[in-house]
């Protein structure tokens, strides 16, 4: 019963975060508002597949910094908001596509199931090696271009 | 009375997040509004995969939205620097 309610309330503010993220006018306030998103969705993720949710947080560690890093060297500080309109129909078209998708959502996990260790493993560890290598390569751009 | 808010709980999470997600990045070709969108659609498809029981490909998932979401950076970047007018040689 406890689980079930922290899953409705996590997943009525990632709703509610994900909404804040959209509509803001400032660049910060908007990138914050969608690592909001990923933060809750790591801790609902936690419930049912704590690696997923720690790989998340990672992903979230790396994209984070670099991506406030980036709007904040560059001119970032003023968006349009979305119309109204467009949100609703985004939604509502959005919705109509996941549901009829609904019927293979299954939380329910295989019980003693392997869960992968290394493939999961190599598969940060590929990531991590594509962001330094394309890190490293912007990086000898912008120098090439100075 | 818990069990359809239970069974409709992924549902509705991945919706919104598909549905803001597209919206964002449809709404402008401005740098942020290409981040958010990438990294809303990227939580989204997770979130699915979450749903599903494919733990695995959450994992791929993220790794190309990592990468979507750098190059959506600097596409944004050169798109912004094109459109800026060149200012004549004095």
């Amino acid at each position: 019963m406890t689980a079930t309610v922290l899953s409705l309330v996590l997943t009525l503010g990632i709703v509610l975060a994900a909404l804040k993220a959209m509509s803001e006018v400032l660049a910060h306030r908007s990138l914050f508002a969608a690592l909001s998103v990923g933060a809750l969705l790591a801790a609902r993720l936690a419930v049912d597949d704590p690696i997923l949710a720690a790989t998340l947080v990672l992903y979230l560690a790396v994209i984070g910094p670099v991506a406030y890093s980036h709007l904040r060297r560059h001119d970032a500080e003023i968006e349009v908001r979305v119309p109204l309109p467009a949100l609703i129909l985004g939604l509502v078209v959005a919705l109509l596509f996941i549901v009829g998708m609904a019927p293979t959502f299954e939380t329910a996990e295989l019980p003693g199931q392997d869960r992968w260790p290394t493939t999961g493993l190599l598969v940060l560890i590929s990531a991590v090696t594509l962001l330094i290598g394309t890190t490293l390569a912007v990086r000898i751009r912008e120098g090439r271009r100075q | 009375m818990s069990t359809p808010l239970l069974a409709a709980e992924p549902i509705v999470g991945v919706a919104v997040l598909l549905g803001a997600g597209l919206v964002t990045l449809l709404a402008s070709r401005h740098r942020l509004s290409l981040l958010i969108g990438t990294q809303l659609l990227t939580l989204g498809a997770v979130r699915a995969l979450a749903a599903a029981g494919q733990g695995d490909l959450g994992v791929l998932a993220l790794v190309f939205g990592l990468l979507i979401s750098l190059v959506a950076l600097r596409l944004a970047q050169d798109v912004t620097s094109a459109e800026q007018p060149v200012e004549p040689p004095p």
